[in-house]
């Protein structure tokens, strides 16, 4: 584990001195209020971000299994094919976002987490149309994949 | 308690003749030293033969706020491992009292009970109570403060956001109904047994430091430690908040940032595991 350590720049040589005084005044004033200032704000859960996400995150996971190993085993199927079209981009699209919110946080690039979450939302909704679009006009993924590797 | 001695004594007579002098011998190792000289006397030159001295290089994080322009730099000391205590917090007391007195970290209780001394040790966060110094001296120790925070000074990392964020989390008892005799809060050993290895923690932030996530995040996710003692209260069979304690958690940063990477795991000082605590607290606001 090598880790990164901070630079100059991060040093909160104004910051701190900032917070120290706030502390300072916090002791000076009565207790009672300081105590309601302080509590942790109240938010509303949101579950859709939160176990929900997690919850189909693992579904779609674990759907991937069977999904990849009948076909991998009897040979391509059509509805197989239609489900691999959608779950797998899904998988990716919720790996992507997960990248996303790490290391494009809104708090510090609040344009760039714009861009590139609706970016990533436009590419994921028009790779599910385009697998829907080969499975069902064209030979479908299992049997291109196949081709592809005997080519 | 002497009568049932005294009749063992007496009972066996023929153990004691072999057994007795090499269990006399043990015993006598676990005395104190006042005994123990009373029992064999010390030679008569009782100075200890001089080591000679190998002195082996610590590399040093240093950064003063005084001149905040200035890169911060590794300062390298030689130490002389055969005049120092076994452990790195032991040469960096060493360096600060006879060659460095602005060398500037926390410590307090060198036992590794304290939490104050975390810092990153030859490229892991430990307590540098608990971290032996290696005695090959051709390779140099590095110490640097804890990754990835704001520096006070030198070794000194400022945990203000850490302590907030574990204040956030309520660290205490909350009940709907207390005990209706008011008196005490009972619990069987079962349920005390699901607090093992979550009390433990000494909250030194080793762990919150060596996650990546909360590297990227930290002003949101909470990291593994503060997550663990969410999750001692959420296990302890007396609090009636649990449920409420979880759906605090139930947003994209607090909770969901950990990606099981698990050097918090790798890291503990304590040996205690945040990830499996993590997971636990996942696994339950998954069936919420």
């Amino acid at each position: 584990m090598e880790p990164p350590h901070h630079d100059v720049k991060k040093h909160p040589q104004k910051q701190l001195a900032k917070t120290e005084k706030k502390d300072e005044a916090a002791v000076q004033t009565d207790g009672p209020k300081e105590v309601a200032k302080d509590k942790p704000k109240w938010v509303a859960p949101n579950y859709l971000d939160g176990s929900f996400h997690w919850s189909y995150e693992r579904a779609a996971s674990v759907a991937l299994i069977p999904l990849i190993s009948t076909q991998l085993i009897y040979g391509p199927h059509l509805v197989l094919d239609g489900l691999l079209g959608l779950v797998l981009p899904l998988h990716l699209h919720i790996g992507f976002e997960a990248c996303i919110t790490d290391y494009l946080p809104k708090r510090k690039f609040p344009r760039a987490h714009k861009y590139a979450s609706w970016g990533l939302k436009a590419t994921s909704a028009a790779v599910i149309w385009g697998c829907f679009e080969f499975n069902t006009n064209d030979v479908g993924l299992t049997e291109f994949i196949q081709r592809t590797w005997t080519a | 308690m002497s009568v049932s001695l005294m009749s063992a004594a007496a009972v066996r007579p023929a153990l004691r003749k072999h057994i007795a002098a090499p269990i006399a011998s043990y015993v006598r190792s676990f005395n104190s030293s006042a005994t123990s000289n009373m029992a064999n006397p010390a030679p008569p030159d009782n100075t200890p033969a001089k080591k000679e001295p190998l002195y082996k290089t610590f590399e040093i994080y240093r950064w003063n706020p005084d001149t905040p322009a200035e890169k911060p730099i590794l300062q390298e000391y030689k130490v002389d491992l055969n005049a120092c205590g076994p452990m790195v917090l032991d040469a960096l007391i060493k360096i600060k009292n006879e060659m460095d007195p602005t060398l500037t970290f926390r410590r307090s209780c060198r036992e590794g009970i304290c939490g104050s001394c975390a810092m990153n040790i030859e490229g892991g966060n430990t307590l540098a109570c608990l971290a032996r110094i290696d005695r090959n001296a051709s390779k140099p120790l590095k110490i640097y403060p804890l990754p990835n925070m704001n520096i006070v000074k030198d070794l000194v990392p400022d945990l203000t956001n850490f302590y907030k964020q574990y204040k956030s989390i309520e660290p205490y008892l909350k009940q709907k109904t207390p005990p209706t005799d008011g008196k005490e809060n009972l619990q069987s050993i079962e349920d005390r047994k699901k607090l093992d290895g979550l009390y433990e923690c000494i909250l030194c932030a080793c762990c919150s430091t060596s996650c990546p996530s909360y590297w990227w995040n930290q002003e949101e996710y909470l990291g593994p430690a503060v997550l663990m003692q969410a999750y001692r209260w959420m296990a302890d069979s007396r609090d009636q908040f649990g449920r409420e304690r979880r759906d605090m958690l139930q947003n994209q940063y607090s909770l969901y940032r950990c990606h099981t990477i698990m050097n918090c795991a790798k890291t503990c000082p304590k040996g205690l595991n945040p990830g499996k605590a993590i997971a636990q607290i996942k696994k339950d606001m998954a069936f919420d």
